[in-house]
């Protein structure tokens, strides 16, 4: 039987993978960008997640302290995750400001959560994720990585 | 009737293209669930649960044992002359049992609470009607801290210069004083040394002797004995008078003692006598894997 096309078969099929190829690469390309801002958005929201666990522990440890005597000591351990969404991270405990600042490393992004305790160290504490101790003992505060 | 079906060659692209479509479609959705499971498991863990359970055990142990107390300080009403022993046995057996039971509560949610009382007892005495003391008389044993102390006494000239040798009011080593009175009824007092420190005229040896507000009254006069008292007791004592054994002396007494092991003296006859709880603390203490929280708590009491 005679072929009436004006290209052959083996042109059809390069064009149509090419096509094909173009196609899903761009559908790949731009995917990249969408789940980069995701991934983004869920280190944000995992550490201010882990940041409210563990501004919960200080508010703990307060409780503690003024339903106590002045030799009250405190010892609570704080198991936090040792990584946001794959990256590492670093929390600070600014007694200042009141407040607690997460900080990861890629993507770095930084995420701040209140601290309502009046039970917090007297000086900034940087630690990594992981887990936590925080001591009271003495009107004294620690927090150290186990 | 023409064939409306596409060849199978263009259907095979279709299903192609469209498999591919539903696969990143998928992988994009399967990114997005994960991260929002993942952030809400982080974020609805049990935090600082344990913190409450810690302090209504605590706030259960204070709050049962100030019961107790008030409890069998109340039925003394009713069980007059039970001496400490009888009202620290009743207590201190009731506060375990308290404390046992929350322990057993905590041990079913995977913690260890522990408590340990410390009762400091005290006894309220009176005796208004003077009675003659001729020997030495113990008035309580185990002191460890006096609120107050008075004596009436009714003491006779002893005929020595050397006042050592009158009516002597001891606590243990700790203190000691001495009540002289002289030919005109004229009575003194001197501390250890023996260093005068007060003299009132005209009471014919009959005093009131505040030996805790340091003074010294007689017929509507009061003088101060400033260095009388020295509050400070170094362990538990003995509150005793000593008379001279060749003087008639006569003494009535009120005093509020406190000590951990208190007892009443039994040489002098109180007409009045009110054991009670002055003071409890609790060494409290509550583990968990996660937490350890270690505290005194302190229960006031006093006299009634």
């Amino acid at each position: 039987m005679k072929s009436e096309r004006g290209i052959s078969v083996t042109l059809d099929y390069v064009l149509m993978l090419s096509i094909a190829t173009v196609v899903l690469a761009s559908v790949i390309f731009a995917s990249g960008h969408v789940i980069d801002a995701q991934v983004d958005r869920g280190v944000e929201s995992e550490m201010t997640a882990t940041g409210e666990a563990l501004a919960a522990e200080f508010h703990t440890v307060d409780r503690l302290v003024h339903a106590g005597g002045s030799d009250t000591t405190v010892a609570v351990t704080v198991e936090l995750p040792d990584h946001v969404s794959g990256t590492g991270y670093v929390i600070t405990i600014d007694p200042d400001d009141r407040e607690l600042r997460l900080r990861s490393e890629d993507p770095e992004r930084t995420v701040t959560v209140p601290l309502r305790s009046g039970t917090l160290p007297s000086e900034q504490i940087e630690v990594s994720g992981g887990i936590l101790l925080i001591e009271y003992s003495t009107e004294t505060v620690e927090v150290t990585s186990k | 009737m023409a064939n409306v079906n596409p060849p199978p060659r263009e259907r095979a692209q279709l299903i192609l293209v469209s498999g591919l479509i539903i696969a990143v479609t998928l992988i994009v959705l399967v990114l997005l669930l994960n991260t929002t499971i993942y952030t809400e498991n982080v974020a609805t863990r049990g935090i600082g649960a344990e913190g409450g359970e810690a302090v209504n055990a605590k706030l259960s142990i204070e709050g049962d044992i100030e019961s107790i107390v008030s409890k069998e300080e109340s039925a003394l009403e009713d069980n007059p002359g039970d001496d400490v022993a009888d009202l620290k046995y009743r207590i201190e057996t009731a506060a375990d049992h308290t404390i046992q039971f929350v322990g057993d509560r905590a041990r079913e949610r995977g913690a260890i609470v522990e408590g340990d009382p410390e009762f400091t007892y005290g006894i309220d005495v009176e005796r208004d009607d003077k009675e003659q003391v001729s020997t030495s008389a113990t008035l309580a044993r185990e002191v460890q801290h006096i609120e107050s102390f008075s004596l009436d006494l009714s003491v006779t000239d002893t005929g020595s210069s050397d006042p050592t040798d009158s009516f002597e009011i001891l606590l243990g080593d700790d203190w000691s004083a001495f009540v002289e009175a002289d030919a005109d009824g004229d009575v003194t007092v001197y501390d250890d040394q023996p260093t005068e420190l007060c003299t009132i005229s005209g009471a014919d040896g009959s005093v009131t002797l505040n030996v805790t507000n340091e003074e010294m009254s007689a017929d509507g006069s009061t003088v101060a004995c400033e260095g009388l008292w020295d509050a400070g007791v170094d362990g538990p004592s003995e509150l005793s008078v000593a008379p001279n054994e060749d003087e008639d002396a006569e003494t009535a007494f009120a005093f509020v003692a406190t000590g951990t092991t208190i007892e009443g003296g039994d040489d002098l006859d109180p007409e009045e006598w009110t054991p009670f709880v002055d003071e409890t603390e609790i060494e409290f203490a509550y583990r968990s894997g996660s937490m350890e929280y270690r505290t005194t708590i302190t229960i006031p009491g006093g006299a009634p």
